[in-house]
């Protein structure tokens, strides 16, 4: 909570100095934004935590949400099945931009791969762990 | 999987949310369970089952994964 609550002071400042100093670039703007973004979400747990630490019950609640087993069960599905479609939807846009752009092409071919790499590492990383 | 769970919460009065909180579920899970929704995990059907006083079997119908000569 205090690395949150530091990051959410910290970072955007940071990122607003940099924005300002460097002038309005798109890279400036884009980091700022991504920044601000994270910080918005990063605050939106702090207070919730901040809150939950008031009370005994808070917590107890709080605790069950983050281990509850169905809720647990629902995020691996949830998992699962985005990166497969987002997968899929890549190596889709992969193949129209071969035919438009040989930069965005080459771009989501290692999108693709990168995916693909990461689905492969983790599957071999879980059937050793498990 | 069917189960007893809803009929053992009525007979003995007890609340889904209460029943989730012995059990430290959420009240969805325990709604999921008895509308036959989601399998508990072992752990969850023994914590179940123990706050009932009985066994696992008796809270849950295993039935449906046996054939006709009752095997698995």
């Amino acid at each position: 909570m205090i690395i949150g609550s530091v990051y959410c002071c910290l970072v955007p400042l940071l990122a607003i100095v940099l924005h300002f100093s460097v002038g309005e670039t798109l890279s400036s703007g884009f980091t700022l934004g991504m920044v601000t973004g994270i910080a918005a979400v990063v605050l939106f747990f702090v207070i919730q935590y901040a809150h939950a630490l008031r009370s005994e019950e808070k917590i107890r609640k709080l605790y069950i949400a983050e281990t509850d087993e169905r809720n647990q069960y629902i995020q691996n599905r949830c998992a699962c099945s985005s990166i497969l479609i987002i997968l899929a939807a890549i190596a889709l846009a992969t193949l129209v931009a071969s035919y438009f752009d040989r930069t965005v092409f080459y771009t989501l071919l290692t999108a693709t791969y990168c995916i693909a790499l990461i689905i492969g590492s983790c599957k071999l990383y879980y059937r050793k762990k498990l | 999987m069917k189960s007893k769970i809803a009929q053992l919460r009525k007979q003995r009065r007890i609340s889904q949310e209460e029943l989730a909180n012995a059990v430290g579920v959420t009240r969805q899970t325990i709604t999921s369970l008895e509308v036959e929704k989601y399998t508990a995990s072992l752990i969850l059907a023994y914590k179940i089952a123990k706050y009932f006083g009985m066994t696992i079997e008796e809270v849950f119908d295993f039935s449906e994964m046996e054939d006709s000569n009752g095997k698995l």
